[in-house]
């Protein structure tokens, strides 16, 4: 599996301020991409990579606030950072509420900015981690037949063959059977392992 | 007694004893006859018996006390010679014998009925001797007849102390008699005199007498009585009389009579009695039976007494009583009336209907008591034992619980009336149901509760009489302190004075109408604040008097939001002239972040890159480009501010100071209500104009003053105070001065005071006082801030006179 590039996008409607974040962001390497405004950014397809709006809170059209929730709505991950020219306290407090990264004052200090930036890059990227294993669990779970998915969840409990085949009424050995192809179809070789699939498959506790 | 022979002597007895049976007989009739006592069968067996042995003596011979006589003897007795015989004895002799025993026998019985009957003289008299008389016969004759004593058979000799005996005995009853008959002469005199006397007493009464024999007709009339009606004593005697009674009347008044007369009994009746000159009067009359001395009844005498005047007293006292219970009646009214020394109780029917007492009975204190709502029982009764000792009147309201659980209110009044002597033993008091009252009053006091504004009620003294909990609440009072005291402690001590002026002429000429019309009112709460509130006024005319309905509400939101409103008016007002306070330094604020953040952000990436050492000529030349723009726009932007004061300088005018603050006092006035701060002024008289830019002056006060209410919001409602005052100093300067009573200026802020972006309000940009200084300046001035003796700050301005603005 190739990560894509993280991307750092800058939504605002003061060209000087997009054109001076693009050159500070990229003085840290960052790949950046910049918008007049947030239904431009929303026109674009959502980047596949771990990835960090920089956004004005105060703009014509729709602001910040109301992007933020609009990207929720859309069930987008990107990761939010606010900056505004006159920021009020409430409307800061809704932010990081909804989930934002963090809240910056203009004139903000460049540091603190590219600091918030690496952050949300790597909460982003920490979210897209869980989100492809998640996948990639679910997508051997769903390999197993039915009986097979019952067997495992009783496994996982902790419980012996025995105990398994008393709860679902099947032979010692038909669950050993079973647990066998488990084992094969999951790619692992012990109960430990199982626990780590389920975890990241956020596959619910037996019961 | 003086037969020779055997057969003579024994003849003799033979016959002597008939005359024996003549003497018993005769005994036995004197018994019964005389004595009018003795069993009768008892003397008819005596007769019998001494019959039978009369018969007997006939058949034996010689005769029943002999069989056969053998010898006689010739005795001496009481000086003469008699006869005795000797013989043997007949048996049978003892029949004659017993007759007498039970002739003693039969005396007895009677002589126990006699002594019984109460005449014990007489019973042993006769009794005593006939026994006597008996007993000594029998003794004689058995003895002598046994040859025990020699005597010759003289029954007789003892018969006469029976025959004394009896004499004595009927010449006792001859001489009673005599004495009797001499008493009877001698007390029928003194009655006759008694009567006599009673006559000439009953002709001088005053009132009607009468009597009337056994035989109920009538016997004497008075002179009184004949008087009254004209009539002769012969014309009225017997039934005479009732010719005079009035026809209706007589029928009832014979009955009245004749049933009274047999049973004997008193009696008192009324009837119509005609008087001599033709007019029927009333008359009560009252009978009572007459006895003479021996006890026996002997008719009635009766007495009369004209009693029309009296029967038409009571009569219009009767019909006064009943208007008055027909008015009470009918005002719902129940009258009672307490006995103090009896404890005795009288109620109105009414009364009784209100308590639901019984129909009827006695009523007591505690029956009252008990029905009395147990909460108001103990200070009714105080009430009630007061009025008696003082002597006072009283009134009252409470409730009562009736048999059903239900409860009644009742008002009552009651006073004590004086007797006499002056000292009351008598309440009398009505009663009456307020229930419907109570209720209305209670729905009132509900509806007053629910009212959403504030409610007091006045009487026409000023005085409050209700006040419901909005009242409490707004003005911080208790109920209970509020009522009965002047209406005045609610209104500012600025209106109060007129306050009572006005409500003279809202007395004098009432309608609904809101009061103070046009004004401003504030209300003054307990703690001394006040607050503007709209006063609604009602008349409402009371059985009591006018009282006056007022609501009051609160309309300090009102006003607040009224004033938020005309502020942001003024405001936008405002922005549109200079462009520079409130909002508008937000917006500039924002304006000028943005070409700083772009600034910053610029030159930090340039010194990224040099660093990282990326950096081309021509990166930096765009970079710096950029930089410069920016630092320009930013330029522009301060520059616009600047310009816009300096624009505002074209505005050029001769300035009097104390007409702005004048106008700046009526611009924030809406600022110092919502904030609780008052103004006051103190101006210069005389003070010369300056030239300048009275909005740019205006906007320099309006920022001060308004710094000073934000100064304030910490301290205690009634030390906000803003003074504003203008004073013409003799350097051709003249200076407006803004102090409050906020906590002051720190050290520390005072150095910064008017740099630009300082501020000490959270939600400052510190831009205002920068610009007041651009302004003040800009006309040549100067502006300093202190602490001000007494707490507070002071910020004042100096302008020259006549010096034109530098530009």
């Amino acid at each position: 599996m190739t990560t894509p590039m993280p991307m750092v996008f800058v939504i605002d409607d003061d060209q000087s301020v997009r054109k001076s974040l693009a050159r500070l962001l990229d003085t840290a390497r960052y790949k950046t991409e910049l918008f007049k405004s947030a239904s431009e950014f929303l026109s674009r397809s959502a980047h596949p990579g771990p990835s960090c709006v920089i956004v004005d809170v105060r703009m014509p059209g729709l602001n910040g606030i109301d992007f933020q929730k609009a990207l929720i709505e859309h069930d987008r991950r990107e990761q939010l950072i606010f900056i505004t020219g006159h920021g009020d306290i409430p409307m800061c407090a809704e932010a990081m509420k909804a989930g934002a990264v963090d809240f910056l004052p203009k004139p903000f200090k460049p540091k603190e900015l590219l600091e918030s930036v690496e952050r949300a890059l790597t909460r982003s990227a920490e979210q897209r981690q869980r989100e492809s294993e998640k996948n990639h669990a679910l997508g051997l779970i769903e390999r197993l037949t039915p009986r097979e998915y019952e067997v495992m969840q009783l496994v996982a409990t902790g419980m012996l063959n025995k105990q398994v085949g008393a709860e679902l009424g099947m032979a010692e050995k038909t669950v050993k059977t079973h647990r066998a192809h488990v084992m094969q179809k999951l790619g692992i070789t012990s109960v430990a392992e199982l626990m780590v699939v389920l975890q990241k498959g956020e596959v619910p506790p037996h019961g | 007694m003086r037969a020779e022979t055997h057969e003579q002597f024994g003849t003799a007895l033979r016959w002597m004893h008939v005359s024996a049976w003549v003497m018993i007989a005769a005994t036995v009739g004197f018994v019964r006859l005389y004595l009018k006592a003795g069993r009768k069968w008892l003397a008819w067996t005596v007769i019998g018996i001494r019959t039978l042995s009369l018969i007997l003596n006939f058949v034996f011979s010689p005769n029943i006390n002999f069989r056969q006589i053998t010898a006689l003897k010739h005795i001496r007795f009481l000086g003469e010679s008699v006869t005795v015989a000797e013989g043997v004895p007949n048996p049978w002799m003892l029949i004659a014998q017993f007759s007498l025993l039970l002739l003693v026998i039969f005396v007895m019985d009677a002589m126990i009925t006699v002594w019984r009957r109460g005449d014990p003289r007489r019973a042993l008299m006769v009794g005593g001797s006939i026994l006597l008389f008996v007993v000594i016969a029998t003794v004689q004759a058995v003895a002598i007849t046994w040859g025990i004593i020699s005597m010759p058979m003289t029954a007789s000799l003892f018969y006469l102390v029976l025959v004394a005996a009896m004499a004595y005995e009927l010449s006792y009853d001859l001489i009673r008699a005599a004495a009797l008959s001499r008493q009877l002469q001698a007390s029928q005199a003194s009655l006759r005199e008694s009567e006599e006397r009673f006559r000439i007493a009953a002709d001088a009464a005053p009132v009607l007498i009468w009597m009337s024999g056994v035989d109920k007709l009538c016997t004497f009339f008075n002179r009184t009585w004949l008087e009254f009606t004209g009539r002769s004593l012969e014309q009225e005697l017997g039934n005479g009389w009732a010719e005079g009674v009035h026809p209706n009347d007589l029928q009832q008044c014979l009955e009245k009579y004749t049933e009274a007369f047999d049973e004997r009994k008193t009696f008192i009746m009324q009837y119509r009695l005609r008087r001599n000159d033709g007019e029927y009067r009333w008359i009560s009359d009252e009978g009572v039976p007459r006895y003479d001395a021996q006890g026996k009844f002997a008719g009635y005498v009766g007495s009369c007494v004209d009693v029309t005047e009296l029967l038409r007293q009571q009569r219009a006292l009767h019909q006064f009583e009943e208007r008055v219970a027909l008015a009470a009646e009918a005002a719902h009214l129940g009258v009672w009336e307490f006995d103090i020394p009896t404890k005795r109780i009288w109620v109105s029917d009414k009364v009784r209907e209100l308590f639901r007492f019984p129909p009827d009975g006695e009523i007591t204190y505690t029956d009252f008591q008990m029905r009395v709502h147990p909460e108001d029982r103990d200070a009714r009764d105080q009430l009630l034992q007061r009025a008696m000792r003082t002597q006072r009147a009283y009134e009252i309201e409470y409730r009562i619980l009736l048999p059903d659980g239900k409860v009644r209110w009742i008002g009552g009044r009651a006073r004590c009336f004086p007797e006499g002597d002056g000292k009351s033993t008598r309440l009398l008091g009505v009663s009456m149901d307020i229930t419907e009252r109570k209720q209305a009053e209670e729905l009132f006091q509900l509806a007053t509760e629910a009212s959403p504004s504030g409610t007091v009620l006045v009487d026409h003294q000023g005085r409050i009489v209700l006040v419901n909990a909005h009242i409490e609440e707004l003005f911080g009072y208790a109920r209970d302190e509020l009522i009965g005291k002047r209406v005045e402690i609610l209104v500012s001590e600025r209106f109060a004075r007129a306050h009572a002026g006005d409500r003279a002429n809202f007395f004098a000429a009432p309608e609904p109408r809101a009061m103070g019309a046009g004004r401003e009112l504030f209300a003054r709460r307990k703690d001394g604040s006040e607050f503007p509130v709209e006063i609604g006024l009602n008349p409402i005319q009371t059985p009591h008097g006018l009282v006056v309905l007022a609501n009051v509400v609160d309309i300090s939101t009102r006003l607040a939001a009224e004033e938020e409103t005309r502020r942001n008016r003024e405001q936008v007002e405002l922005l549109g002239r200079v462009s520079l306070l409130g909002e508008m330094t937000a917006s500039l604020a924002h304006e000028l972040n943005q070409p700083l953040a772009a600034i910053v952000s610029n030159a930090t990436a340039a010194m990224q890159y040099l660093e990282q050492g990326r950096l081309d000529p021509e990166q930096l030349q765009e970079i710096l480009t950029d930089v410069v723009g920016d630092a320009r726009r930013a330029y522009e932007i301060m520059h616009n501010v600047r310009s816009a004061i300096k624009k505002g300088s074209v505005i050029r005018g001769r300035i009097n100071l104390n007409d702005v603050v004048k106008a700046v006092t009526h611009m924030v006035e809406p600022d110092a209500t919502a904030q609780s701060c008052k103004m006051q002024m103190s101006l210069a008289s005389d003070l010369p104009a300056i030239e300048g830019d009275p909005t740019q002056i205006q906007q320099v006060l309006i920022n001060l003053v308004r710094n000073a209410f934000d100064a304030m919001r910490d301290t205690p409602h009634s030390r906000r105070l803003v003074e504003i005052a203008t004073n013409s100093n003799g350097d051709g300067t003249i200076c407006v001065v803004v102090r409050d009573y906020g906590p002051g200026i720190s050290e520390k802020t005072r150095e910064r005071l008017f740099e630009q972006f300082f501020t000490t309000k959270e939600e400052g940009l510190g831009m205002g006082l920068a610009i007041v200084r651009s302004i003040i300046e800009a006309h040549g001035g100067t502006i300093t801030a202190e602490n001000a003796d007494g707490g507070g700050a002071r910020f004042y301005f100096r302008l020259p006179v006549n010096e034109g603005v530098s530009q």
